[in-house]
């Protein structure tokens, strides 16, 4: 089956991201663009190489070109790409806990302090081995409550079964018990035994 | 939903424009820069919508934006194209 996008007067980069759109839709086995610039046949045939289609032909008529690529997405080709950092995590066990202690990292401006919180917990979204438990204490609570630039992130982490523990004894000092928004409320009994039972802890704060 | 990374040359160039982006209709979120990416700022922000004159939108305006990248899964990995540069 073939589709067809027209791309003329489309301004860069719309026609590209047009073309996109298209293989995540999907369903064809081949894709003709009609764009009226140079700019657009570079970017589109480039993407379409990088992101692993074939062009079958490219060709101009009147100042309008027309491309066209072939689908190659449910082809079985090379390996997914590693980089070599995941390699050597991939022989490593991982770590077991992550021990949150403060609503920032480290000391400093606070506002880049909050910046480098939200940027862990997404990147642990992003880790193929992922902690089995992240414990919330004292100003820590406060990424897991209400208005927490993190709560998307920490709730995608919860469904990769990733479980959130925090102490209720600080959501309660700090008057935010009712604004939690994600994981279970937990007290010291039950944080200290699992940082007990398995030294392989990790603390952020 | 599309996804697009918009890298900066610097920190408080990726937290001015966080705070300028605010309140404008689609999903703004800082993120560490990529690992598939290369940028001199380790901060990027990733920007989530269905319009596609994002670009235009982005950088019609005062702006320290430095590049842009669509995001697309190639092989169930992220991959990331430039599809703006300054």
């Amino acid at each position: 089956m073939k589709k067809s996008i027209d791309g003329r007067s489309l301004p860069c980069p719309q026609p590209v991201i047009k073309v996109k759109q298209a293989f995540d839709e999907g369903g064809f086995g081949e894709l003709e663009i009609l764009v009226d610039n140079k700019a657009a046949v570079e970017n589109i045939t480039r993407f379409a190489e990088n992101s692993g289609h074939s062009i079958l032909s490219v060709s101009e008529k009147s100042n309008i070109s027309t491309i066209v690529i072939e689908n190659l997405a449910n082809e079985a080709t090379t390996l997914p790409e590693t980089d070599t950092t995941e390699i050597i995590m991939g022989s490593n066990p991982g770590v077991s806990n992550i021990f949150i202690n403060s609503s920032t990292i480290g000391s400093g401006e606070q506002k880049l302090g909050d910046k480098l919180m939200e940027a862990f917990i997404y990147s642990l979204t992003e880790m193929d081995k992922k902690p089995k438990h992240i414990l919330f204490m004292n100003s820590g609570v406060k990424v897991t409550v209400e208005g927490s630039v993190s709560l998307e992130n920490l709730r995608d982490l919860e469904k990769s079964g990733v479980t959130l523990l925090v102490c209720g004894a600080c959501l309660d000092y700090y008057g935010i018990k009712d604004k939690l928004e994600v994981g279970k409320v937990s007290n010291m009994y039950e944080i200290t035994s699992i940082l007990t039972s398995d030294s392989n802890t990790v603390t952020v704060g | 939903m599309d996804s697009y990374i918009l890298t900066f040359r610097s920190t408080h160039d990726a937290m001015k424009e966080e705070d300028d982006l605010q309140g404008l209709e689609f999903s703004v979120k800082m993120i560490p820069t990529p690992r598939g990416i290369s940028s001199e700022c380790g901060f990027s922000i990733k920007i989530v919508c269905d319009d596609i004159t994002i670009t235009e939108t982005l950088t019609q305006r005062d702006n320290s934006i430095e590049k842009i990248f669509l995001l697309y899964e190639k092989q169930r990995s992220k991959h990331y194209e430039e599809i703006y540069r300054r």
